[in-house]
């Protein structure tokens, strides 16, 4: 899957919910602030379980977060 | 950089360290039975041991990392397909350096020829440190990329 394919509005979802930290957000999801670096550049994208987990700690749907073709990056 | 990354790095030097040892080890070997040579090989020992050791010594200060908040984790998904993919890449090299050094042993000594049988343990690590460096690189520029996609 191409780097432009899935975008995502992480950043933006960050700073809506109290100027997030990206180490908050990682620890929050359980993985490392490297991932979130990478997913919030576009060049990793998540696998399902870890796209939930993101949007479930914006308390939002996994469609509000994760964009297929095009979005907020 | 996480735990991953700076482990690959470490190896890295290492094993680079290593290699450029063992090309001076032949200078020291030659020393070691010549009295002439005995001093030099000596300064040259020292040098590296000092080199080696103290890069393995300081390298333990770099490894060491102080977490940022109680939760962080040191690995996780991304990390782990990277290290898989790395795992993938070394596995092809293995197989394609054995058939490689077969095909060349085949050529040299033909299809009757025979070899001695220490040098079956020289082809294996002249097969399995190559991979230990591609391994290596392919988990650092994998990291480089991004890690690409997740799966599952």
């Amino acid at each position: 899957m191409g780097k432009a394919e899935i975008s995502n509005c992480i950043r933006r979802l960050r700073f809506e919910n109290g100027q997030m930290t990206q180490q908050e957000l990682a620890d929050r999801a359980g993985v490392t602030r490297q991932t979130i670096i990478a997913i919030e550049a576009g060049g990793y994208s998540p696998s399902l379980t870890l796209a939930f987990k993101i949007s479930k700690v914006f308390g939002v749907s996994v469609g509000k977060v994760f964009q297929y073709g095009g979005g907020d990056n | 950089m996480n735990k991953t990354q700076k482990g690959a790095w470490f190896s890295l030097i290492n094993f680079i360290l290593l290699i450029i040892f063992s090309v001076h080890s032949v200078k020291i070997i030659r020393g070691i039975f010549s009295p002439e040579g005995y001093p030099n090989a000596l300064k040259v020992v020292l040098f590296w041991a000092f080199l080696i050791f103290g890069f393995m010594g300081f390298s333990a200060f770099l490894l060491y990392r102080k977490k940022q908040s109680p939760a962080e984790v040191e690995s996780d998904e991304r990390d782990n397909l990277i290290q898989k993919r790395a795992v993938l890449v070394c596995f092809v090299l293995v197989w394609f350096l054995l058939i490689i050094s077969y095909v060349i042993l085949w050529h040299i000594v033909g299809l009757d020829g025979s070899i001695p049988l220490c040098i079956l343990p020289f082809i294996y690590l002249g097969v399995f440190f190559p991979a230990i460096l591609f391994y290596n690189v392919a988990v650092l520029v994998q990291y480089s990329w991004g890690g690409k996609d997740g799966q599952g």
